[in-house]
């Protein structure tokens, strides 16, 4: 804080009633040591009795506000997760907590958002459990379609519960809509036959969360800052109502033990504000982990200026797409000039190449009343790089869409090859050694056999990397985006081995291409394109444009291209762009991880609106890979084949 | 990993330690209500609830008000008042470490920030109790007054 800002603090009324304060102490000191000079009369013998009175209403005015809300702390994001992913339903479980809305009509108009919401889910829901579409509205209205009255009710005009009920309810401070909405949502999720759920009971919220700890997000959204904590108002109403009590009791020991509390306070205006002096210095054990590694980070501390450090918390700038798994990036020191500390902490790596942030210094002078927010550059290294790993014995199936080239893709079309395709009557130029001599020993016609073609193909792979993709099941657990670049490491490779020629491309704010090629240095292209577009890391705050992205995608692609799009449909555009692509005729696959969780309503809910959104793409013919959560791709893709037509 | 509001050892023991003193002089003062809100002060610090911490203060020094009331020994009274005034500050400060630091280290700075008040209020303390040895003896009211209405403004105004 500046020395302007320390005078202002003190300006005004405070500093009127400190001399004035501080003129009748001295006054009183004096008649102390020379009673002779006292006037015989007490012309403040009201005071005597009023200002004790003052002391204890200000101490319990103070004290109440205090612990009602009315102090200052600053709130530091949690580092710890990754602030790049979101964690898909939470916002319905956030309205239905009433945490979003301020006051009774804002928390109203939440819940109908969630059930306008759920309405859309449940139409669906209706129309693939064979009810006809004119059907629907009168099916809602009459709650035929669940057993449960309390879900029912949630889509009908008149409420489901008795007076008893209600009076239960405002009682327990209960909602009666979200009770309504829970059970709605889970009678849509046992419609649609979705039963294995982590979240049982519509009588209960669900797992919290862990992030109603606190709030997740980046470390350089925080604003510098200095404020005062008024952590003191405790000692200063302790030390008014001693001296108060005392004089109304007429206990001079008390007004004695009164004077105590004036230490802390002293503290609070002899300390000086806090602007230490530090340098942080970075180092890490590895910084080209291989995926899901563990990286260590050794943070140290160092006092450089000429003062001391009384109380310094620092926060390490953790990249926000890294996940911390042991230790914490949180270390509280105090350091005298020329000390230094040292701390470490552990972070899963990820694909792609993460920066750290600025980290952050919470300083607090030596009473711990002024507190300091500042970012703090580090030296040392910055960058952590973890290049994808492909196994190369993973490919997703492709379809029999395929270049002129020479390739391993078997077509339908006959000719030279190894598979058996059919016989035709000779034609002349037909090679000798494809004539049936065996027909013509019988004494047969001249005939040539045909070969199935083998032939190569355009595969281009597409990743969803949009804001609204980076989503995953839980706060620490791989998020799509991560699983989706571990796949196209290995696809690509793949592809690349069996002489189809792979290209490249991301849906998102951010352009990102790569044109279909072949070969090993082909793969060197995407491996870096991979490793180091930060799209895929941390996601782009720039609005998408899908029809835009549509069309720069349809300009670049080969006409014989076929596509595989990883995504984790978490959203309608996604669908929308995937059967539009599959329209225009190139053969679509979507490969989706599962990026839904059931340990709430509101995560049932974004986990029903998944289902939804695959049933729509297969609708569409597109041929659908339903990855799940923790299970190795090549499984889901044996059991997406089985229900595929050739 | 976990990112609970987790308060160090540090603090509770701090906490527990100063809590103790506060109950131990009111217990010497004559008054055995203080020792109730050292085990409630350690809860507050424990649930990381600055309500509870609160309380347990509180119930300290209403310790050091039945003592100071009753006629205890002036020692014994400006003891408990010591107590229960670093009580508060060691435990809010644990709170916020545990706020701010989830489970990152902060002993150190705990440790440094309790040294540093806990000098400050005995000095304070010390002086306070020789001026009170030397006014002991029959004072005009008047100066009584002053001082107490010095005192008030003072403490309000630098202890907002």
């Amino acid at each position: 804080m500046s020395e302007r800002e320390a005078t202002e603090r003190l300006s005004g009324s405070t500093l009127g009633l400190i001399v004035v304060g501080s003129l009748a102490v001295v006054l009183a000191i004096v008649f102390i040591y020379d009673p002779g000079l006292a006037p015989a009369f007490d012309p403040v013998l009201l005071l005597a009795y009023l200002m004790p009175l003052v002391g204890i209403g200000a101490a319990l005015s103070l004290s109440v506000n205090y612990l009602r809300g009315e102090r200052s702390e600053f709130d530091p994001p949690l580092v710890e997760y990754r602030s790049t992913v979101n964690v898909p339903g939470t916002s319905v479980d956030a309205d239905l907590a009433g945490t979003t809305a301020d006051g009774p009509l804002g928390r109203y108009k939440r819940i109908s958002s969630v059930r306008k919401r759920l309405r859309t889910v449940l139409d669906s829901v209706l129309t693939r459990t064979a009810v006809a579409p004119e059907d629907r509205a009168a099916t809602v209205e009459s709650g035929d379609w669940t057993d449960d009255r309390i879900a029912a009710g949630f889509f009908q005009s008149s409420t489901p519960f008795s007076r008893s009920e209600r009076l239960r309810m405002r009682l327990t401070g209960e909602h009666a809509l979200v009770t309504q909405a829970r059970h709605a949502i889970d009678a849509i999720a046992d419609r649609l036959g979705v039963t294995d759920r982590d979240w049982g009971s519509p009588e209960q919220a669900g797992a919290r969360s862990t992030v109603d700890e606190g709030w997740v997000g980046r470390l350089s959204e925080v604003d510098s800052q200095i404020r005062e904590t008024g952590r003191l108002r405790i000692v200063t109403a302790l030390t008014l109502l001693a001296v108060g009590i005392g004089v109304l009791l007429d206990a001079g020991t008390l007004v004695l033990a009164g004077v105590v509390g004036l230490g802390p306070l002293a503290l609070r205006y002899v300390g000086s504000t806090p602007t230490p002096q530090l340098e942080i210095e970075r180092t890490i054990d590895d910084t080209e982990p291989d995926p899901n590694g563990r990286v260590r980070v050794t943070v140290t501390i160092t006092n450089v200026g000429d003062r001391m450090g009384f109380d310094l918390r620092y926060l390490d700038g953790v990249p926000p797409g890294l996940t911390v798994v042991e230790g914490s990036p949180r270390h509280g020191t105090a350091l005298q000039p020329g000390a230094s500390t040292r701390f470490a902490y552990v972070v899963e790596a990820e694909r792609g190449e993460h920066a750290f942030e600025e980290g952050l210094l919470v300083s607090r002078d030596a009473s711990g009343t002024v507190e300091g927010v500042g970012h703090l550059g580090a030296s040392g290294e910055m960058r952590l790089r973890c290049e994808p790993k492909p196994t190369g014995d993973l490919s997703v199936p492709v379809r029999a869409k395929t270049s002129p080239n020479v390739g391993r893709v078997v077509t339908d079309v006959g000719g030279s090859g190894l598979e058996f395709h059919s016989i035709r009557e000779y034609r002349p130029g037909d090679p000798l050694k494809r004539i049936d001599w065996n027909r013509v020993a019988r004494g047969g016609e001249l005939a040539t056999m045909q070969f199935r073609e083998e032939h190569a193909a355009t595969v281009v792979l597409l990743l969803d990397a949009r804001s609204d993709a980076f989503v995953a099941p839980e706060r620490d657990a791989p998020s799509a985006i991560e699983r989706s670049l571990g796949a196209i490491a290995d696809v690509f490779h793949s592809r690349l081995d069996s002489d189809d020629r792979v290209g490249l491309g991301a849906l998102g704010a951010a352009d990102c291409w790569l044109a279909p090629g072949a070969g090993h240095g082909h793969w060197a292209l995407a491996k870096r394109l991979l490793t180091t577009e930060s799209a895929f890391t941390e996601g782009s705050d720039e609005t998408f444009y899908p029809v835009l992205a549509m069309g720069r995608l349809r300009k670049r692609l080969p006409k014989n291209a076929q596509l595989v799009l990883f995504s984790p449909l978490a959203d309608d555009t996604a669908v929308s762009m995937a059967r539009r692509l599959h329209a225009y005729g190139y053969p679509m696959t979507v490969v989706a991880p599962d990026a839904t969780a059931t340990a709430t309503p509101g995560q049932t809910v974004a986990h029903l609106e998944r289902r939804l959104r695959l049933s729509r793409l297969r609708d569409a013919d597109v041929r659908v890979i339903d990855w799940r959560r923790s299970e190795p791709l090549g499984i889901a893709i044996n059991r997406a084949q089985r229900r595929w037509s050739r | 990993m976990s990112v609970g509001r987790t308060p160090s050892a540090t603090g509770l023991v701090l906490t527990a330690l100063t809590g103790s003193v506060a109950a131990l002089g009111a217990l010497l003062g004559g008054s055995a209500a203080a020792i109730a809100g050292v085990p409630v002060a350690i809860a507050g610090v424990y649930r990381t609830s600055r309500a509870i911490l609160a309380g347990g203060v509180a119930l300290l020094f209403a310790g050091v008000v039945l003592a100071g009331a009753g006629g205890g020994a002036p020692e014994a009274v400006v003891v408990a008042m010591i107590g229960t005034v670093l009580a508060w500050d060691v435990g809010e400060n644990a709170i916020s470490m545990a706020g701010q630091l989830r489970t990152g280290a902060g002993e150190r700075a705990e440790i440094v920030h309790a040294a540093a008040v806990s000098t400050v209020t005995l000095t304070v303390a010390v002086a306070g109790y020789s001026v009170y040895l030397f006014a002991s003896a029959g004072q005009p009211e008047i100066a009584l007054s002053l001082l107490v209405f010095g005192v008030v403004l003072v403490v309000l105004a630098l202890g907002r």
